[in-house]
């Protein structure tokens, strides 16, 4: 059996209680990896930008099956295009 | 970092919030055990640089907290758990997925030695993880 990640859903958990209004949030994930925790929270958001500089990685979450509200896209802090004061939340997920 | 929040900070709407969420300090314990009767086995081995890498992350968001970017409106603390059938599958998940992290061949022995001392205990990797709510200042 693969290695179990956070069955209990705690980050999600704690996610929710500090961002009550996920359900109509635009989110900007920095460094979704290979989307772990995009899956999870990403069909209780409004949308979901996510980005990750590792080529791998965001491979690895495009093989499955992408949620209706993600882009996803191969980049970097420096780099992505992200329009200014678009977002509702920016996800610095475990990158800082 | 600091200037990767702060152009983060500038993709925000005004009433936007950044959410920062990582390890709360960087050594994980190795745990076997049930919900009511825990056993921590041992840590895991952290290079320096990770240490540095994580002391440089606190650093930036002090700093961003200090130029009154961003203000600090809640955080969370909570556990992380990976649960693994095995030592050797720990092991080798960890050196597959973390930097400058392992599980040193001695924790690994004494985690299967001990697992194999209680039968049907479970094993997982406990590690404390922060969330942490920011509020930008205009």
């Amino acid at each position: 059996m693969p290695i179990e990640l956070d069955p209990e859903e705690r980050e999600l958990r704690a996610l929710l209680e500090l961002l009550p209004n996920l359900h109509c949030a635009h989110v900007v994930e920095v460094g979704c990896g290979d989307g772990r925790l995009t899956r999870r929270y990403a069909d209780l958001a409004a949308s979901v930008l996510a980005f990750d500089p590792d080529e791998a990685a965001v491979a690895a979450f495009r093989s499955g099956r992408l949620p209706d509200r993600v882009e996803l896209r191969t980049d970097t802090v420096d780099r992505v295009n992200i329009p200014q004061s678009s977002a509702d939340v920016v996800l610095w997920s475990w990158a800082l | 970092m600091v200037d990767a929040l702060r152009r983060s900070r500038g993709w925000l709407k005004p009433d936007g919030r950044l959410i920062d969420v990582r390890p709360a300090h960087t050594i994980p314990d190795v745990v076997i055990g049930s919900d009511d009767h825990a056993t921590v086995v041992g840590v895991l081995t952290v290079e320096p640089e990770r240490h540095q890498r994580h002391a440089a992350a606190n650093h930036a968001l002090d700093d961003v907290l200090e130029r009154q970017l961003f203000v600090l409106e809640e955080s969370r603390e909570f556990a992380f758990l990976r649960y693994a059938d095995s030592a050797e599958e720990l092991r080798d998940h960890i050196a597959q997925k973390w930097r400058q992290t392992r599980l040193d061949g001695a924790t690994c022995l004494r985690t299967a030695a001990a697992l194999s001392d209680r039968p049907g205990a479970r094993l997982w990797l406990r590690e404390p993880v922060a969330m942490r709510r920011l509020k930008p200042v205009r």
